[in-house]
């Protein structure tokens, strides 16, 4: 599945899109499944860095239970209030959870001390939705590695 | 990267039930990683990796030229839509963590089926089973 990286170098555009709606707020929300495939939604930050978009975790907060059984994840971008919406981003996939222990240090060092969940968002489905020029209706533009950038008004 | 996904990988390759002399279709074979492991296996049969990316085709060809050499493994860029393998059939086609083959399974399938011998088996994985 392809990597942020991967997602950049496809849709080049879209994706700086993406990276601005994710920069735009520091708290995103992310759904995962439970165990008995209902879902749970859990506010996360994310972090895109070394070509790769990243989330963290507290040890054995019920998210990262949650996507070490299950890997699929839908994230959210923070949103702004109207009448000033600039837009969301949605991103889904895999993660991928990454144990080495430098390389967790190394991407959330800057979060509270101790042991953390460190995992690697793979990103089968990207999208950005926003306000036509008129105001009164919906641009999304999505992205997906089989059929590429598509847009839909509505 | 972590060993984990190498890890899940070998669970994974370990789950396949391949016969030494199959032949393999993998979609999606990143850098080759699983490659390497359904090669070990082989005796008489043949692998084969189509993946979308270039840069992936070559890290995979790289990580696997000796398998390439000896014309266990080869490696071909292309996209599932527009796949055309020729006369080659497969006894089993597996793909780990491609979107298509979880998200709309009946889809991939049909795009695939084509390529499969009688008999012939297709598996998608998004994650290690249990």
């Amino acid at each position: 599945m392809p990597s942020w990286n991967e997602f950049e170098e496809a849709a080049p555009e879209l994706a700086e899109r993406v990276r601005e709606r994710l920069d735009a707020h520091v708290h995103k929300t992310i759904a995962t499944l439970r165990k008995d495939g209902s879902p749970r939604i859990s506010g996360t930050e994310t972090q895109i860095r070394e070509d790769e978009l990243w989330i963290g975790s507290m040890p054995n907060a019920l998210k990262a239970k949650d996507l070490q059984r299950d890997p699929r994840y839908s994230l959210h971008s923070g949103s702004d209030d109207p009448p000033g919406w600039k837009g969301d981003a949605k991103v889904s996939g895999l993660v991928e959870e990454i144990t080495d222990p430098e390389t967790v240090q190394r991407l959330n060092g800057h979060g509270p001390p101790g042991p953390s969940h460190l995992f690697r968002l793979e990103i089968d489905e990207a999208s950005v939705v926003k306000l036509n020029e008129a105001g009164d209706g919906i641009i999304v533009t999505l992205w997906s590695p089989e059929r590429g950038v598509r847009e839909v008004r509505r | 990267m972590a060993a984990d996904p190498r890890r899940r990988l070998r669970r994974i390759v370990d789950g396949l039930g391949l016969e030494a002399d199959d032949r393999v279709l993998e979609i999606g074979c990143g850098h080759g990683v699983a490659a390497e492991m359904v090669c070990e296996r082989l005796t008489g049969g043949r692998y084969t990796a189509v993946d979308r990316s270039e840069k992936m085709i070559a890290a995979a060809k790289k990580r696997n030229s000796a398998h390439l050499r000896s014309g266990r493994a080869e490696f071909i860029v292309g996209e599932l839509e527009d796949l055309n393998l020729g006369d080659r059939r497969f006894d089993l086609i597996f793909a780990v963590r491609v979107g298509l083959f979880h998200r709309e399974p009946a889809w991939a399938e049909g795009l695939v089926s084509p390529w499969l011998a009688p008999g012939g088996r297709i598996l998608g994985f998004y994650d290690t089973p249990g």
